[in-house]
C-alpha cells in the first residue's frame, strides 16, 4: 500500500484533496476500518485524505430544536460515555458501547463506521429507528440524508465522489419513548451480531402503540427498517399476539446470507425470535 | 509514498521519527524506536496483543497510522513499570500466573492498565467485558482477571 | 514401569508455596524476547510465492521479475535447491515444491530483500504457470477408485528412526488396528449392540505468536537458528537431515515460545530461510502473517468417528469396535508418532473386553493436520463419551452410573490390555458425583452431563546439568524450550527441593540447543515435567553423591550431568485420569447454550508449580470450552474461509464460564516427588461433558463440533 497522505486543515481543503485524488483517494476518520482493508491488500487507495485536523466534526451538542448533533469525527467509546446522549436517550449511548472492544471503540468514529457501511454494524439500526439524518458537505454545499436511506449494499453508501460525511443530526424523541437494541450472539460474544434489533416504541397509557420503529441488522445487504411490522403495530394494542404478528411479518422483510454465524433459514428464524423478544422485554420494562 | 515527520512523547519522552505514509504505529514502534515488547498477533486489531495508549485512550497500534500521530502521547508496555521497579498491577499477574508463555501478557497489562485508569475499583464483570478484546490462549484467563482485581484493591 | 527418582511419599514444602516464575519478570515488562524480536546486522526479511490451487502441477517458474526488483538479494525454487523435504518423522513436506503443489498455500518460491514490503512484492511478480490438477478434499474422495495419489514418490521419502509401516493405498498416511480379545464373540454376547458417529472439525492452534524464525550462517559455518519450535533438539536433527549439514553444525538459539500447544513441533519456514541465508550470506528472517499461520502451517485433523458397542441390558460393554479416520491433509510432516497419526492410541477409562480400534490419517489437499494439544483424543474422546451417553439414555441408566459399571480397575483394560497402575476411576467419578450434586433436581431448560478421559504421561529423554558453585549456589543448565508451562521454574523448584535449599540459591540457564547443551526432549505429549524434572533429580542424585564424598566445591565450579529415560507410550504406568461435570442452560427457540458452571476433577499427583498447575488445566478447559462452542477452521474445496482471528473465534474473557477444580493427590505418578502431568490431561474431556450436558438439558443430541445454536435447534426439532 503505497499512498500519499495530507491532512488538510479545513474542509474546503478537503474536497480539493479529494478532487486531486478522485476515485483513488480515501478518507481517513479514526481508521479501524480502512487501515484494516489497507493491509489486508483489498484497498489499495492513491491518496488518503485524514481528516483529524479539521475543526467542528468533534462535537457532540443539542440543537435549539432540542436535538442531538454528533459530529462525525466522534469516537464510538465518546458516544457511550457522553452525558449529554445517555439524558437524551440513553439506549443510543448503549448502543455504540456494543460495538465490537474497547479499544475499536476508542479509534472509531460514526462517520466512518457509517460510511463503512458494514450491513451487520451496530449503530445503522438504531440510528435508523430514531430518525437520523445525516449531513453531508461537498464543495458548495450541504444535504442531509435520511438514515434508512444511507445505506444501499454491503460497503456502499449513497455518498457521492468528494462528499464527507461531518455531522449525524437525531430529532429528540417523543416523550415516553422507550428504545433498546438486542445484538444476538449465540456463540463468542467478541462478535458481529448474528441478527441485530433497534426497537423504539411510545405506549399510550391504554396500551395502544402510538409509534413504533423496528430496524434490524445483519439481515440483509444493508440494515433494514421494517415498516411493515412497525405498521402491524401502530395504533394496535401491543398484545403478545400483537408483536407475534409484528415479528412474523419481519421473516418475509429480511433477507439474510448464509455465512459463519448462521445459516440464512437460522438468521430468518431468528429475526423473528428477537424482534419479539426485543419489544416483548422492553414494553414489560 | 509521502513521508511524515511526526514528533510524540512514547513512554514520556519527546521522539521525533520520519514515516512514510504506509507505516502503522506496531512497526514504528518495534522496528524504528526499538521497543519490542508490543506483539503482533493477529495484525487486524483483535487479539489485544498490540494494545498500546495513545492519549490515555487503549488502542490497537497494528490499526493506526504512524503519520496520524505528531503531537500524541504514546505508553508501551514498557513504560508502565516505575524504571526498575514493577508497579502493582505487573506484581499482580506475577503472583497470580496471569501469563503463561508471555506473548499477550504486555497487552494485557497495558489494557488492564487503562481500565484502572478510567476505573481504580472495577468489578469481575467490569474487568471481563473491559477486557474482552485481549485474548490469551495458554491461561484460561481466570488468572489474569483475578490478578487486575487483586491490583485494584491494592491500588 | 517408569520410577520417579525419588521417594513420593517425601513432599518437601518448597512446593506448597506459590512459585514466582523465572521468566516473569521479562514477560510482565516486556524484555522477554521471542523469534520476531531478534534482529542481525545486515538481516534480510523473506517473503514466499505461494500455491492457488489444491493441487497443481508446476510447469515452469520464471523468477526474473521478482529478482530484478531493486533490494532483492535472492529468489529461490524447489529447482534451485532441490528436493528437500522435512518433517517431525516422516519428510514428506518440500521446503520449497519442486514438481507439485499440494495444497493451496503450499511453499513455490522464497524470496530475500531488504525490508518485508520489497520482498513481498518480489514474490507477486514470480511468475508460475501450473496445471491444475484434480484435486481430493476428503478422506473418502482420497481413497475413491481413481483417486489421484498426492505423493507419487512416497516410497522414497526419509522416515526417520525406524522403518514406515506398510499402507493400505498410497493416499493412506498411516493406519493402525489394534484388537483384543474376541469381538465377534463379544457381540454375540451383547443384549444390546449401539451404533453412533461423529465428526469434529477442522482448529487451530490459536497460540497468538505467529510462527516466526530467523536464520544465519556464521563465519565457521555454524548455522544458527532462532524457531518458534518447542523440541528444540528434535529440530536440530531434523533440519541437519533435511538441509544436509552435520548435526554438530546446527545451533538452535533459545528464545521464548508464544504459546505451542503441538503444532510448533514442526517447523516449517526454516528450511527454505536456510537456503536464503545460505544464498545471501545473510541472516534472513520470516515471520509469518496470522493469515498464513492459519492456512498453511498445520491444524489438528477433522474426524468422523464411528462406534458399535455392545452391552449387556445393565449397560455393562461386552464390545466395542470403532474406527476414526482423520483428514491428514497434503503432508504428514507435523506428526511425531511413527504410525503418523495424530497421537498415540487412545485410552478409555473403561473395560472394554473385547474391542477393536482402526485409526486411519488420510492424504488430501487441504492443510496439513499436525499436533494439537491431546492429539486425536479430542477428536476420539469427543466421540467415545457422546456414545457412551447415548447408550445409557436408550438403555435409562443414569450416564454416571453406567461409567462407574465400567470403569476400569486394577484387573480391568481398555483396548491395550495393558492394566493401569492404580486407575483413580472410581474415585474420580465419585468426586465428580460428589462436586458436581450430581442428581439433584435442575430446574427445565438446565442439564448435567459429564466427559471422562485418561492420558499417558509422557516420556523420552533428557539430561540436565548442574553446576554447584563454591559461591554456595547451583546453576540448572537446560536445552529445555519455554512455551510457556513454566519448566525454568519447575526445574528450579525440583533441585532446590532436592537439594534442600532455598530457591534463591538455584538459578537456571537456558542455553541453545548444540552438541554440548544437556539433551532436551522438548515440550510435548505432557511430558516435561515427568522427564526433565527427573533428569534433574538424577543430576541432584549425582551432584550430593559428589558432596558427600567430597564436601562442597571450595575451587572452581563442580558439574554433574543428570539423565532420565522413559518410555514414550502404554506401558503399565500411572497415567493422569480427568473428568468433568458440566451444567448448562439451553434457550430452546434460539439453541444458544449458556454453560454455567464447570467442575473438573484431576488425579494429578503432587503438585510442584500450584500457579502454572492450575493456569494449565485452566487453559486446558478454556481450549476444550473453544473447540465444543466456538471455534471452526472452514475450509471448501481445500481454501480456508476464515484464516483470521476475526472468524475463527477464540474464547474471550466474557466467555468463560465458573469453573472449580478438585485435584486428587493420593496417587502419585512417575514425575519428580510424585508428580503427574496437566498439560493435556483435559482438554478432550470437555466437548463430550456440554455436549452430554446440552442432551440432558432438552433432549437435543448433536454429534458434531462445535455445538453450534444453530445445531442445538436443529437436534431440539428431529
Amino acid at each position: 500500500m503505497a499512498f500519499e497522505y495530507v491532512e488538510p486543515a479545513t474542509l474546503a481543503g478537503a474536497f480539493d484533496a479529494l478532487e486531486r485524488g478522485g476515485t483513488d483517494a480515501h478518507v481517513l476518520a479514526g481508521g479501524t476500518a480502512l487501515v484494516l482493508l489497507m493491509r489486508m491488500g483489498l484497498v489499495q487507495p492513491a491518496y488518503v485524505v485524514g481528516l483529524r485536523r479539521i475543526e467542528g466534526l468533534r462535537e457532540i451538542g443539542i440543537s435549539k430544536e432540542g436535538g442531538l448533533d454528533i459530529g462525525a469525527l466522534v469516537t464510538h467509546a465518546e458516544i457511550e460515555r457522553s452525558a449529554l446522549v445517555r439524558r437524551f436517550f440513553a439506549p443510543l449511548a448503549e448502543t455504540f458501547g456494543r460495538v465490537a472492544s474497547v479499544r475499536i471503540r476508542n479509534q472509531a468514529t460514526i462517520g466512518g463506521n457509517l460510511v463503512h457501511a458494514d450491513p451487520a454494524s451496530d449503530p445503522p439500526p438504531m440510528l435508523i429507528a430514531l430518525d437520523a439524518e445525516i449531513v453531508v458537505a461537498r464543495r458548495g454545499g450541504v444535504r442531509t440524508i435520511p438514515a434508512a436511506e444511507f445505506f444501499r449494499d454491503v460497503f456502499e453508501t449513497a455518498l457521492e465522489p468528494g462528499e464527507v460525511v461531518t455531522a449525524i443530526r437525531i430529532p429528540p424523541p417523543v416523550d415516553g419513548t422507550r428504545g433498546a437494541y438486542v445484538k444476538f450472539l449465540p456463540a463468542s460474544k467478541d462478535d458481529f451480531a448474528t441478527v441485530s434489533v433497534a426497537v423504539t416504541i411510545r405506549l399510550a397509557a391504554s396500551g395502544v402503540c402510538e409509534d413504533v420503529r423496528v430496524a434490524l441488522g445483519a439481515v440483509a445487504t444493508t440494515p433494514l427498517r421494517a415498516r411493515r411490522a412497525e405498521e402491524a403495530l401502530r395504533g394496535k394494542h401491543v398484545t403478545p399476539e400483537a408483536i407475534d404478528a409484528a415479528a412474523a411479518i419481519v421473516v418475509g422483510d429480511v433477507e439474510p446470507l448464509d455465512d459463519g454465524r448462521g445459516s440464512a433459514g437460522y438468521k430468518r428464524e431468528m429475526a423473528r425470535v428477537w424482534t419479539r423478544r426485543a419489544i416483548t422485554q422492553l414494553i414489560s420494562a | 509514498m509521502s513521508r511524515h515527520s511526526i514528533t510524540f512523547k512514547l513512554n514520556g519522552a519527546k521522539r521525533t521519527v520520519s514515516v512514510e505514509a504506509n507505516r502503522v504505529l506496531l512497526d514504528v514502534l518495534r522496528d524504528d524506536c526499538k521497543l519490542t515488547g508490543t506483539k503482533e498477533g493477529c495484525g487486524i486489531g483483535v487479539c489485544g496483543s498490540c494494545s498500546v495508549l495513545i492519549d490515555d485512550r487503549l488502542m490497537s497500534a497494528c490499526l493506526v497510522l504512524a503519520a496520524t500521530l505528531d503531537g500524541c502521547a504514546i505508553r508501551t508496555v514498557e513504560g508502565i513499570a516505575n524504571g526498575e521497579a514493577l508497579v502493582s498491577l505487573q506484581d499482580a499477574f506475577l503472583r497470580h500466573g496471569g501469563f503463561q508463555c508471555g506473548i499477550c501478557t504486555p497487552g494485557q497489562i497495558v489494557a488492564a492498565k487503562a481500565l484502572l485508569e478510567r476505573n481504580p475499583h472495577p468489578s469481575e464483570r467490569d474487568v471481563r467485558e473491559w477486557m474482552m478484546g485481549n485474548l490469551c490462549r495458554c491461561t484460561g484467563y481466570y488468572q489474569i482477571v483475578e490478578a487486575v482485581v487483586a491490583a485494584a484493591e491494592e491500588g | 514401569m517408569s520410577a520417579s527418582t525419588t521417594d513420593s511419599r517425601i513432599h518437601p514444602a518448597i512446593f506448597d508455596s506459590n512459585e514466582l516464575r523465572l521468566d516473569g519478570r521479562e514477560k510482565v515488562t516486556g524484555e522477554a524476547a521471542y523469534a520476531a524480536d531478534f534482529e542481525l546486522p545486515g538481516m534480510l526479511q523473506a517473503a514466499f510465492t505461494t500455491s492457488p490451487y489444491a493441487h497443481a502441477r508446476i510447469v515452469s517458474i520464471d523468477t526474473e521479475r521478482a529478482r530484478e526488483v531493486p533490494g532483492v538479494h535472492a529468489v529461490l525454487t524447489g529447482r534451485d535447491i532441490g528436493e528437500r523435504r522435512f518433517g517431525r518423522r516422516f519428510f514428506d513436506r518440500p521446503a520449497l515444491c519442486v514438481d507439485r503443489a499440494l495444497f493451496i498455500g503450499d511453499a513455490i518460491a522464497a524470496v530475500a530483500a531488504e525490508t518485508r514490503e520489497i520482498a513481498e512484492a518480489a514474490a507477486a511478480l514470480v511468475d508460475v504457470e501450473y496445471d491444475e490438477l484434480p484435486a481430493v478434499f476428503e478422506p473418502d474422495e482420497a481413497l475413491a477408485p481413481g483417486a489421484p495419489v498426492l505423493h507419487e514418490h512416497v516410497d522414497t521419502y526419509y522416515f526417520h528412526a525406524g522403518k514406515r509401516a506398510a499402507v493400505p493405498h498410497p493416499n493412506v498416511q498411516g493406519r493402525r488396528i489394534v484388537l483384543k480379545g474376541n469381538v465377534e464373540e463379544g457381540f454375540a454376547r451383547a443384549e444390546h449392540v449401539f451404533e453412533h458417529s461423529f465428526t469434529t472439525p477442522r482448529y487451530h492452534g490459536g497460540y497468538l505468536e505467529p510462527r516466526a524464525t530467523v536464520v544465519w550462517i556464521d563465519a565457521q559455518g555454524i548455522v544458527h537458528v532462532v524457531a518458534t519450535n518447542k523440541a528444540p533438539f528434535a529440530l536440530r536433527e531434523q533440519f541437519a537431515i533435511c538441509v544436509g549439514v552435520p548435526v554438530g553444525s546446527v545451533r538452535i538459539e533459545p528464545a521464548y515460545i508464544g504459546g505451542d500447544f503441538g503444532g510448533k513441533g514442526l517447523s516449517v519456514d526454516e528450511y527454505p530461510c536456510y537456503f536464503l541465508a545460505r544464498a545471501t550470506g545473510r541472516p534472513v528472517k520470516y515471520v509469518r502473517t496470522y493469515l498464513e499461520d492459519m492456512r498453511s502451517s498445520t491444524v489438528r485433523h477433522p474426524s468422523r468417528t464411528t462406534i458399535r458397542t455392545g452391552v449387556t441390558r445393565d449397560g455393562y460393554i461386552t464390545a466395542m469396535d470403532a474406527k476414526i479416520v482423520f483428514n491428514g491433509g497434503a503432508y504428514a510432516a507435523g506428526k511425531p508418532a511413527p504410525t503418523l497419526l495424530p497421537g498415540l492410541d487412545p485410552k478409555l477409562p473403561y473395560d472394554i473386553p473385547a474391542g477393536r480400534l482402526e485409526r486411519t490419517s488420510v492424504y488430501t489437499n487441504t492443510v496439513p493436520g499436525g499436533h494439537m494439544r491431546a492429539p486425536g483424543d479430542v477428536q476420539f474422546i469427543f466421540a467415545v463419551e457422546s456414545h457412551i451417553d447415548m447408550i445409557a439414555h436408550e438403555l435409562r441408566i443414569d450416564p454416571l452410573e453406567m461409567r462407574l459399571r465400567n470403569a476400569v480397575s486394577g484387573e480391568r483394560s481398555d483396548f491395550e490390555d495393558v492394566p493401569y497402575l492404580e486407575p483413580s476411576a472410581r474415585e474420580m467419578l465419585e468426586k465428580m458425583r460428589e462436586a458436581s450434586h450430581w442428581g439433584s433436581p435442575l430446574p427445565s431448560g438446565r442439564g448435567r452431563g459429564i466427559g471422562f478421559g485418561v492420558r499417558h504421561i509422557g516420556g523420552g529423554k533428557a539430561e540436565v546439568t548442574l553446576r554447584a558453585h563454591p559461591s554456595g549456589k547451583i546453576d540448572v543448565i537446560t536445552g529445555a524450550a519455554e512455551q510457556g508451562m513454566g519448566i525454568l521454574t519447575l526445574l528450579q523448584r525440583v533441585v532446590a527441593a532436592g537439594m534442600e535449599l532455598d530457591l534463591e540459591r538455584v538459578n537456571v540457564i537456558r542455553e541453545a540447543a548444540m552438541t554440548q547443551t544437556p539433551f532436551d526432549p522438548g515440550a510435548g505429549g505432557s511430558r516435561q515435567t515427568h522427564v526433565s524434572g527427573n533428569a534433574a533429580l538424577d543430576a541432584v542424585r549425582r551432584l550430593k553423591e559428589q558432596i558427600d564424598a567430597n564436601g562442597w566445591p571450595k575451587n572452581g565450579a563442580l558439574e554433574v550431568r543428570g539423565v532420565f529415560e522413559a518410555a514414550h507410550g502404554h506401558e503399565a504406568a500411572p497415567h493422569g485420569f480427568c473428568g468433568f461435570v458440566a451444567e448448562v442452560s439451553v434457550d430452546s427457540e434460539t439453541g444458544v447454550v449458556e454453560v454455567l458452571d464447570v467442575v473438573c476433577v484431576a488425579d494429578v499427583g503432587t503438585i510442584l508449580s500450584p500457579v502454572a498447575h492450575r493456569g494449565q488445566l485452566a487453559g486446558g478447559f478454556v481450549m476444550g470450552l473453544g473447540h465444543a462452542l466456538t471455534e471452526e477452521l472452514r475450509v471448501t474445496e481445500g481454501r480456508v474461509e476464515n484464516p483470521s482471528l476475526a472468524d475463527y473465534k477464540l474464547p474471550t474473557q466474557v466467555d468463560i464460564p465458573p469453573l472449580r477444580f478438585v485435584n486428587i493427590q493420593d496417587i502419585a505418578g512417575p514425575g519428580p516427588f510424585g508428580a503427574k502431568m496437566a498439560g493435556e490431561i483435559n482438554t478432550a474431556a470437555v466437548a463430550p461433558a456440554i455436549a452430554n450436558a446440552i442432551a440432558a438439558a432438552c433432549g437435543a443430541r448433536v454429534t458434531t463440533l462445535p455445538l453450534s445454536a444453530e445445531r442445538v435447534l436443529s437436534a431440539l426439532r428431529l
